[in-house]
């Protein structure tokens, strides 16, 4: 057991920042922050990990070290790499070039970070750190691209609550959805998700049991004469973890957002 | 309670701007966000160089669970009159206390040659209470690619509170630094309030590196500013008309420490970063 999570099984709630913030650095970092990693024929994926510690603590900058695991559809490790990012600097990584082995489709990436010093205490004023990174997707020539923000970490806490994205997706143009969906948690969850239009029809209905840190990708065909369409889920894997909408147009290209 | 929604117009990028404003309750996890099944009433300003353009003359209103949207048929400054505005809603529910409501608003913009377009998710913000102070932000940007045929915008959009209350004014410092940390340009802005300030990361750096086929990635830092801000970025492929679009995290995603003392330091950080 790590020592982070000693602290946090012996002490009461309300200690626990206290002592954190007086450890070195790697005992007071959140959880590692995922996102989905897709590598087809049509999209690649490349993440951009910044020192940001060092932004926000200028005169202590040091260099940071993100552990990057990559996970497969079924949540089982592909692979993990150490890399070292300078103070102010940033890492772009694709993991076609940063891991020797033979990549899935599609899965899920994390990222952990801690200093590259194990007795680094000056940035303890920040308090916890988390590790969120962006996601850049694009088509090998860049004619299609989606930039994309995190929004769960490894640990999230399922809920079975109904869920209706805001996000309207006009299917003017489009041909086909296709979204992507994680489980960045530590138990298998069943998750239902729905394409529904603006008259509150179900056009389409996706369900699962996710395994821990597992990925899957649903491909909808849509009318394109069909009104405004939003996707709803029964069971989101973790608080916020709403499906990555790949909106695929007629032409070819396609745009993405978070749901 | 209110809250406001602001956006910038893209017109100047070859863009049309359409805003979803939505009244929905916020369906997370938390069992504390109930909704309130009130319609939304809507009231937006849309202001040129800073300077009041427009504004909506009659009433508009969001029904529970359904959307109003923002285009040119009830927008002047979403015309395609080559002209870019920065457009304010403010959404009040229930009645107008200052009590701020989250809600999230939907924008998206569509190439006006190809059709392609892209579209976004935020929340809108609360208002600042009348004589109060923005908080300078430290923007943390490491999504900018640049090449032959892309280009990365950061569109820094502000809204004082219209109360007038508060003139403050502030410069805004941008770095645009390599991934290895080198500071390779930098732009002071004098903020202008109520207004979009658009920085074309491609053409601050034409002198300075040369674009090649592929994209290679930089970081824009910003510190600065007293007012309320929505930073977006919005990376193009020129040749293509097509989009990558997302918001800025606020340093509150990264860290939950001592705010104060952060912002303090990073904007006291007068020398290059390295």
């Amino acid at each position: 057991m790590s020592l982070t999570n000693i602290i946090r099984k012996v002490l009461p709630t309300s200690m626990i920042r206290t002592v954190r913030n007086s450890l070195p650095r790697q005992f007071n970092v959140g959880a590692p922050v995922t996102q989905v990693f897709i590598s087809t024929d049509q999209i690649h994926s490349r993440y951009s990990l910044t020192n940001f510690p060092s932004f926000f603590s200028p005169k202590s900058a040091t260099t940071y070290q993100y552990l990057v695991t990559l996970f497969d559809p079924d949540g089982d490790t592909v692979a993990v790499k150490n890399v070292n990012v300078p103070s102010f600097g940033t890492l772009e990584i694709q993991p076609e070039k940063l891991f020797d082995v033979s990549l899935p489709e599609f899965g899920m990436i994390a990222a952990d970070i801690q200093p590259s010093s194990k007795f680094h205490f000056a940035d303890r004023h920040l308090g916890v750190i988390f590790p969120h990174f962006y996601a850049f997707y694009s088509s090998p020539s860049f004619e299609s691209m989606a930039l994309v923000h995190p929004q769960t970490s490894m640990g999230d806490q399922p809920t079975s609550n109904h869920w209706r994205s805001n996000l309207l997706i006009n299917p003017k143009n489009l041909k086909y959805l296709e979204l992507f969906q994680i489980n960045p948690g530590s138990k298998a969850w069943e998750t239902q998700l729905f394409l529904i239009d603006e008259d509150q029809n179900q056009l389409q209905e996706s369900r699962a049991i996710m395994s821990p840190k597992s990925a899957r990708k649903i491909h909808w065909e849509i009318n394109p004469e069909s009104k405004y369409l939003h996707v709803e889920a029964t069971g989101l894997t973790g608080t916020n973890a709403k499906p990555l909408v790949f909106n695929n147009f007629k032409n070819g290209n396609f745009t993405a957002c978070h749901s | 309670m209110i809250g406001q929604f602001i956006f910038p117009t893209l017109k100047t990028l070859g863009l049309n701007t359409q805003a979803v404003l939505r009244n929905t309750s916020r369906q997370m996890s938390s069992s504390s966000n109930i909704a309130i099944n009130d319609d939304i009433k809507v009231h937006f300003k849309c202001y040129a160089q800073g300077q009041l353009a427009f504004e909506s003359q009659s009433l508009l209103k969001i029904p529970f669970a359904s959307k109003l949207i923002l285009d040119e048929s009830n927008c002047p400054a979403l015309k395609n009159d080559g002209v870019d505005y920065l457009i304010q809603v403010k959404c009040t529910q229930k009645d107008d206390t200052p009590q701020y409501f989250p809600q999230e608003h939907q924008l998206i913009y569509t190439d006006t040659k190809t059709g392609i377009w892209t579209s976004l998710l935020y929340d809108q913000l609360p208002f600042l209470p009348p004589g109060a102070t923005s908080a300078p932000i430290v923007l943390i940007a490491p999504k900018i690619w640049i090449s032959e045929q892309i280009n990365t915008f950061v569109i820094f959009s502000n809204s004082k509170d219209s109360e007038g209350k508060n003139s403050t004014q502030s410069n805004i410092h941008l770095d645009v630094m390599s991934l290895d940390g080198k500071i390779l340009h930098s732009a002071t802005h004098l903020e202008k309030q109520n207004d979009n300030w658009i920085f074309d990361v491609k053409n601050a750096l034409k002198n300075k590196i040369k674009a090649v086929h592929q994209p290679e990635h930089l970081t824009v830092v910003a510190r600065g500013g007293a007012s309320n801000y929505v930073i977006t970025t919005l990376i193009k492929n020129e040749r293509a008309g097509t989009y990558a679009l997302e918001h800025s995290l606020s340093p509150h995603y990264y860290f939950n420490g001592d705010r104060t003392r952060v912002r303090k330091e990073a904007l006291d950080f007068t020398g290059v970063f390295k």
